[in-house]
């Protein structure tokens, strides 16, 4: 074997995984060959520095206070967004529902509501606004309304990770009582809509869905 | 119901808990916590490794306990603790590596790295090896620590980085050598 | 309970048929005592049969409990001094045989924590702090607490007795409050909720669905909130109680047999509101519905 060809082989050699035909044939090469002999060592003294490496490594700080805050949440006040592109916190409560001033004419998208189902997660449409030409629209709400569905759907599906462990008369309990809140926020967002000036309807709404994320909460923590 | 009478027909023997694991499955933070105690070590070192920064690290850290505590109630009891937690582990911080790495190919200040020195391991901790770890480009970084550091093969690392095994092999192959020129020359 | 009755008839029929004794119980007696301090904080959970927690003066925890067959790993305990903890070993299927009925004495003023899945959940005498938590368990939690957060999924709660801070939360379960609160909030989905006192300082009651009904004193010098989205809200205070009573209904009814005022067309134009202000000020009492029927009466 020539040195060129030994480079994309070593590695394979030093970890085993060669078969034994090549495997002799690298064996022969490295015993009359200073320059790939020098190279394997010094790839097998960074494997063997890698192996070494202490398997546990305290953190610089205790991180417990953090992790058990986490766990016992218990007002759904603020809630982290899971999202591979990092977190940020968000608060629910110190958001206004509502803006009362000029609005821009945008498309409200079907909002999605996830549901916990036996068969499985379905998304369900839980209301879809139709767009009327001329009338104000409501581009506060639709943010918030999405901030909600996706901690709605963050949570759900945490809660879906652990039905198994569930007993499924309490997962038909929390289904149950999800449907009334979704109910209710439907009910809630139509009056808005057609009402849109009106705080009290805004703040109805808000209580809906602060409801349905204190469900989802409490039924991930059981 | 009260039950006052006393009825001493046997008296439990009751020993501290001494398994914390099914405290914490029954609900019990405080047993948690004996868990978390007895396995950060291990899930930062990884986090620490995979992320090559010591804050993102932190936060995996956290991210990965508070699922365990989620998702404790899915854990089999056949396999280790410490092998799920393990595979978590990896899940969580190779999620977020999924989301984030690409974009990162600068080379991280070896100032990130949080210091070290003598924790984990007696006496001599490889820092240079650390540091070199995370200022290899992530790739090359996450299937070396998978592969060299933590024993995976290159079909399961595949899997996880959601890559073609050459493509592990080809970072596998790279990161040995960026390191060998970092320590070595 | 039903299934562990059941199961006792069941063998004593067995007796009878065979002729034969059948063992004494296929249950286990234990007790246990350990030495805490009068402040610990206190974790105990059996999620199948009952657990009673009662309050004491002395400085110990002491179990008393029958444990079901299936418990078989037996009660265990953890801690001493500032901190103790007891749990069942048992399968959390939900076995009949998994249950046990379990009564816990602790130093009066422990905070204790007090966790089960349908286990029934009873504290009496405890002052300091009381979380309990349940999924369908029925709570009863009695006295005058610094602090009681009570929370299930379809279980009833009921306080008899105060909390200077008071939480009660369910889903579809019922909660029944008697005496009050400095700092009061009652939430459900779907339950009722039964409101009775003299001694509010400030409370948040809200529902989805579930009827919210108030007879008692509101303090003239705290804030309450009553909100529903069509749950009926049922308020009867005493008559000239100092009080500013804002009533708002999107689509619901006002029925005012407090005074002699009528409601009035809501701020928009849409839906219905009604104040009612005594001369002296008084509690600020915001009501709320969107749908539900809200009636103001004397008690």
């Amino acid at each position: 074997m020539k040195c060129r060809m030994m480079d994309s082989r070593l590695d394979a050699f030093l970890d085993g995984a060669l078969p034994p035909l090549e495997r002799r044939s690298v064996e022969a090469h490295l015993a009359q060959c200073a320059r790939c002999r020098a190279e394997a060592e010094g790839l097998k003294r960074i494997i063997a520095r890698a192996r070494a490496l202490p398997p546990s490594v305290q953190p610089p700080r205790d991180l417990w206070p953090a992790v058990e805050a986490e766990m016992n949440r218990a007002v759904v006040e603020s809630l982290p967004l899971r999202r591979d592109a990092g977190r940020f916190a968000w608060r629910l409560a110190s958001r206004p529902v509502l803006a009362a001033a000029a609005l821009l004419l945008v498309a409200l998208s079907s909002l999605v509501t996830w549901n916990i189902t036996r068969a499985g997660r379905t998304a369900a449409a839980v209301a879809s606004a139709p767009l009327v030409a001329g009338a104000a629209t409501l581009v506060e709400l639709h943010g918030i309304e999405r901030d909600y569905q996706l901690a709605a759907a963050d949570l759900a599906a945490t809660l879906d990770a652990r039905r198994a462990s569930l007993d499924p008369a309490t997962v038909a309990v929390v289904e149950a009582d999800l449907r009334l809140i979704d109910q209710a926020i439907r009910e809630a967002r139509a009056a808005l809509i057609a009402d849109p000036a009106n705080e009290d309807l805004g703040h109805m709404l808000s209580t809906a869905y602060r409801h349905k994320l204190a469900l989802l909460q409490q039924a991930t923590r059981l | 119901m009260p039950l006052s009478r006393s009825w001493t027909i046997g008296e439990q023997i009751a020993s501290a808990v001494t398994d914390p694991l099914e405290g914490a499955r029954s609900g019990d933070p405080e047993s948690f916590e004996r868990l978390y105690r007895e396995h950060v070590g291990r899930v930062f070192a990884l986090c620490l490794r995979l992320s090559g920064e010591g804050g993102r690290a932190e936060e995996l850290t956290q991210d990965v306990f508070v699922r365990a505590w989620q998702t404790l109630g899915t854990f089999r009891a056949e396999s280790a603790f410490s092998s799920w937690l393990h595979r978590l582990t990896v899940n969580v911080a190779l999620t977020a590596f999924r989301g984030e790495g690409r974009r990162e190919r600068r080379v991280r200040p070896v100032a990130e790295l949080p210091d070290v020195a003598g924790r984990g391991g007696a006496g001599d901790h490889d820092i240079d090896l650390e540091r070199a770890i995370a200022a290899l480009p992530p790739g090359a970084r996450a299937v070396f620590v998978m592969y060299d550091v933590e024993g995976y093969q290159h079909d399961e690392i595949a899997r996880e980085l959601g890559i073609a095994v050459g493509t592990s092999k080809a970072h596998l192959f790279r990161a040995r050598r960026l390191l060998r020129e970092a320590l070595e020359r | 309970m039903r299934l562990l009755v059941q199961t006792r008839r069941l063998l004593s029929l067995a007796v009878l048929a065979c002729g034969v004794a059948a063992p004494l119980s296929a249950q286990r007696k234990v007790q246990r005592r350990i030495a805490v301090d009068g402040d610990a904080s206190i974790r105990l959970w059996n999620n199948f049969g009952s657990i009673r927690v009662v309050g004491w003066d002395r400085d110990s925890l002491v179990v008393t409990a029958t444990l079901g067959r299936a418990a078989e790993g037996g009660l265990r305990f953890g801690g001493q001094g500032q901190f103790a903890k007891m749990y069942v070993d048992a399968p959390t299927d939900g076995r009949a045989d998994a249950a046990a009925q379990i009564e816990v004495h602790v130093p009066r003023r422990s905070r204790v924590w007090v966790k089960s899945m349908t286990a029934d959940i009873e504290v009496v005498g405890v002052v300091g702090a009381v979380d309990a938590n349940s999924v369908s368990g029925r709570m009863r939690i009695s006295g005058a607490l610094r602090e009681l957060n009570a929370e299930t999924m379809d279980g009833e709660v009921e306080i008899d007795g105060t909390a200077t801070v008071l939480r009660a939360k369910t889903a579809s379960g019922g909660i029944r409050l008697r005496g009050g609160g400095d700092d009061v909030g009652l939430t459900t989905v779907s339950g009722a909720l039964f409101i009775s006192g003299e001694k509010f300082q400030g409370a948040r009651v809200e529902s989805v669905t579930g009827d919210i009904h108030f007879d008692g004193r509101l303090d003239r010098n705290g804030s309450f909130t009553f909100e529903s989205h069509s749950g009926a809200i049922d308020l009867a205070f005493p008559p000239e109680m100092p009080a500013l009573i804002e009533i708002r209904s999107f689509a619901g009814e006002i029925h005012n047999q407090y005074t002699k005022a009528s409601p009035t067309p809501g701020p928009t134009g849409r839906g219905r509101q009604l104040t009612v202000a005594s001369e002296l000020g008084g509690a600020s009492v915001s009501v709320r519905s969107f749908k539900g029927v809200v009636t103001l009466r004397r008690r």
